[in-house]
């Protein structure tokens, strides 16, 4: 039942006209009941005086009977008879409304006392009568006389109630009067008070239907500016505005979630895209500078496995010809050329790196003499042929060292290289790693000398950023070079970071990973 | 919102309310207005007092009267009240017979044919019993209040105290409603009181007064030109209550007060305010409470029995300079009483 009627006001239309219909039915019964009672109030106050009518009217009757009772007394006319007993009739009719019990009111009591009266007065008058039918003529004399004065004291009694009932109507008449007034002002000031509020109903009512629409109207405005983040909340309203509220909003959900859709969708795509670009980068790079060392290697030298069998086959010479110092040193060519041919672009370990620098410095010496006073100190705690790195790193170190470095003073100058534990937090990654130091006395750099080698990418020979380079593609992170000089003849600190890990592939495999 | 909401749908509800109880209240102050309620207390029997006397005195008694005949079931009306014409005792007593009443308290005035109404009442079946003058000759069938012989004791017994050395010009007010009989009774006791109650050398002149209390005015007149005449009295002695405020106002307007005494009948306002400022030595008064039930059990027993008691005592009393105080208190006290019961 209750559901049925839910159903029934669920539209917006139907709300309007319960609230128009019930605002309509508390005006009209407002209306109603004020103008009731006015014509009620006006019915009482026309019959205010009705019982002074009724009185007069007792006081007539009792009039006309005595006149009649004379008259048939005086002449015993027919027609004075008939009216005698018409008017007898009419005035027994009359006093029959007045009241004849005993009570405790003087006004009543005095109906009583003139109903008691007039009837005492009729059996005197009939008794006036029949004497005279019966010729009895003291009799009807008599009882006249009596008559007489009966009507005398009834009137008297007929004028105190007359005056009584007078006064009371009159003060009966102003109460009516100052009720009239007062229901008057009361029906205006309840009718205003009812109207007012039933104004505030509507409003508040029309108010309370509309709210709902004028909401979503300002949410449709931003969604129309482009803001899909509006929230709109779920109506629980079962009319027209709940249902186009609740519409709009699923609407809004399913463009909030395609669009997020889309968004992820694209993000993945660009994402993918990136990476491919980059690692296509990494790859072009890497081999970019491996080209360029090669090819500035092979510019240098001229076919290096020609060179380094031809190395081995004069070292073989020097053996058998006892001349072990040119064996030596041949076999010391050999092998530096060798480890730059064979481990160029490869993995090798820092054994294998500190050997090709070795076999450089040996070569070095035998050419200037012994000239080049190089000193190596590798922590015995390091294992250095278990720690992998990118081949060609140091030795081009020691090499910018000699050239740049201690060129113009090979006497003087010295070179020294430190291969240590480096501490967790060095490197950006916080990976374990491998410090190698390689410092000289030498000329030194100046600022811009300095800032030109972190900023470019490659110099002239195998170049210290080319280095810096390699490193960082080798590893994948940066800050794995550093340079530093006082200024020049303050001598040059090359530093290079050497995490812990191997290289698969393209892919460098930190210690952890690895199995170390 | 929905507070303001919920407060004008409370305040709509409210007035509806308010204005439906308005509604209902006015309806049934409406549908009562001008007419008596359904419970309007109903009496037994209808009694009718009869008295061409107005006094103050006749209305305490009447009021008495009517409490009493309230007491046993029955409404007491005075009989003529408000009527425009002036009738006789007799004739409202007539009317009384024509409207049928259950029973007639009548107090004669002394007007002609108030015997044969009582008689013709008698006739009709309705009983009447007489108060404070009787008529013994009537078919009255009872009578209360107080008996000559009591009166001039009483009265004799007060003006003993009054009386001075020598020779006392005592002047008795008689009322020429009161039977002829009954003066004569009143005066010999009053002077047969003095005789054997006043010592010695104290000697009584009494004389009467008569007042036609039935002609309006007369009284005033009367005491007036006693009062201010060639032989004033040493003593007034009244019997009623106009005539004892005329002799107070007499005594007031013509400054007579220490050269006449006065003893006064009933106790007006006046009559009480001259004692509290002694300007009379003592007034008598009737126990009008007494007499009105007395009056109305008379009636009861008759109606209920066909017989009663056909005299009925009332004391008379008096009140000093001395006792006004006590008298007042103990009245106003009495009449709130009465207005409770009533």
């Amino acid at each position: 039942m209750m559901k049925k009627i839910k159903e029934m006001f669920s539209s917006v239309q139907s709300q309007i006209m319960l609230v128009m219909a019930v605002v309509l039915a508390i005006v009209l019964a407002v209306n109603v009941f004020v103008f009731r009672q006015s014509s009620d109030m006006v019915r009482r106050t026309g019959e205010s005086f009705v019982t002074n009518s009724s009185i007069m009217q007792l006081s007539e009757t009792l009039q006309n009977t005595q006149t009649s009772l004379h008259g048939y007394l005086n002449t015993k006319s027919s027609s004075s008879l008939e009216d005698f007993y018409r008017f007898e009739q009419e005035l027994r009719e009359r006093t029959e409304p007045l009241n004849e019990r005993n009570v405790g009111d003087s006004t009543l009591m005095l109906e009583k006392n003139i109903r008691e009266m007039t009837e005492t007065y009729l059996q005197t008058a009939e008794k006036a009568v029949q004497a005279k039918r019966g010729r009895n003529i003291e009799e009807y004399k008599k009882a006249y006389g009596e008559a007489a004065l009966l009507f005398r004291y009834i009137n008297s009694y007929i004028y105190v109630l007359n005056n009584t009932r007078f006064r009371q109507n009159t003060e009966n008449y102003q109460v009516l009067l100052k009720a009239e007034t007062a229901l008057e002002s009361g029906g205006m000031l309840v009718l205003v008070t009812i109207a007012l509020l039933a104004l505030a109903l509507v409003a508040f009512s029309v108010h309370s239907m509309i709210r709902p629409l004028r909401d979503l109207a300002r949410s449709a405005d931003r969604v129309a500016a482009g803001d899909f983040d509006t929230e709109i909340q779920k109506s629980d309203l079962h009319d027209e505005i709940g249902t186009v509220t609740n519409a709009f909003r699923g609407m809004l959900t399913s463009i909030r979630e395609y669009i997020e859709r889309q968004r992820t969708s694209l993000e993945r795509e660009s994402r993918l895209k990136e990476n491919e670009a980059r690692m296509k980068e990494n790859e072009l790079a890497m081999e970019a500078h491996l080209k360029d060392a090669q090819l500035k290697f092979l510019q240098a030298q001229i076919n290096p496995h020609f060179l380094f069998n031809s190395l081995n086959a004069g070292a073989q010479l020097a053996m058998m010809e006892d001349a072990d110092r040119t064996g030596d040193f041949l076999a010391h060519m050999a092998d530096f050329f060798r480890y730059n041919v064979q481990k160029n672009g490869g993995n090798v370990t820092l054994r294998e790196e500190l050997q090709s620098v070795e076999n450089y410095i040996y070569i070095l010496n035998v050419r200037f003499s012994g000239d080049i006073h190089f000193r190596k100190h590798v922590e015995k705690e390091i294992d250095d042929a278990a720690v992998e790195m990118p081949s060609m790193i140091l030795q081009p170190l020691v090499e910018n060292a000699v050239q740049h470095g201690i060129h113009d003073d090979h006497e003087n100058g010295r070179i020294e290289m430190t291969v240590e534990q480096s501490d967790a937090g060095e490197t950006e990654s916080g990976r374990d790693c491998i410090r190698v130091t390689v410092a000289d006395n030498g000329a030194g750099m100046t600022a811009s000398q300095l800032k030109e080698v972190m900023e470019r990418d490659s110099g002239g020979g195998i170049a210290l950023g080319n280095v810096r380079s390699r490193l960082e593609l080798y590893y994948g992170e940066k800050g794995l070079f550093s340079i530093w000089s006082d200024g020049p003849g303050c001598g040059t600190i090359v530093t290079v970071l050497l995490p812990r890990g191997r290289k698969e592939g393209d892919i460098y495999v930190p210690a952890s990973d690895s199995g170390r | 919102m929905k507070k303001i909401f919920l407060s004008i749908m409370v305040l709509l509800v409210g007035t509806l309310v308010l204005l439906t109880g308005a509604l209902l209240y006015y309806q049934n102050k409406m549908n009562t207005f001008g007419s008596y309620p359904d419970t309007m207390e109903e009496y037994d029997h209808h009694y009718l007092f009869v008295a061409s006397d107005r006094s103050e005195m006749m209305q305490d008694i009447f009021e008495a009267a009517c409490l009493a005949a309230k007491e046993g079931g029955g409404y007491l009306e005075w009989c003529g009240s408000g009527t425009p014409d002036s009738y006789t005792e007799a004739e409202y007593i007539d009317i009384s017979i024509a409207m049928d009443a259950d029973g007639i308290i009548v107090c004669p005035d002394g007007s002609d044919g108030i015997e044969e109404a009582v008689g013709r009442a008698h006739d009709a079946g309705i009983p009447a019993v007489t108060i404070l003058r009787d008529l013994p000759d009537s078919k009255r069938i009872s009578y209360a209040g107080v008996s000559g012989y009591q009166t001039g004791e009483i009265y004799g017994g007060r003006l003993i105290s009054l009386l001075h050395d020598g020779w006392n010009d005592v002047c008795l007010l008689e009322d020429s409603e009161a039977g002829k009989d009954e003066a004569q009774i009143l005066y010999s006791q009053i002077v047969q009181a003095v005789k054997n109650g006043a010592p010695s050398g104290k000697t009584l002149h009494l004389r009467t007064e008569e007042v036609d209390s039935n002609t309006d005015f007369d009284t005033e007149e009367v005491v007036r030109n006693l009062l201010l005449g060639t032989h004033i009295p040493d003593i007034l002695i009244c019997e009623s209550p106009v005539q004892t405020e005329c002799a107070i106002q007499t005594l007031i307007d013509y400054n007579l007060v220490g050269h006449l005494q006065v003893i006064g009948y009933y106790a007006t306002d006046t009559i009480l305010r001259a004692l509290e400022q002694e300007l009379i030595p003592v007034t008598m008064i009737v126990d009008t409470v007494q007499l009105g039930k007395d009056c109305t059990e008379a009636l009861d027993e008759y109606r209920e029995l066909g017989r009663t008691s056909s005299y009925y005592n009332v004391a008379l009393d008096s009140i000093t300079p001395k006792t006004a105080a006590d008298y007042i208190a103990g009245h106003s006290a009495g009449e709130k009483q009465g207005e409770d019961l009533s």
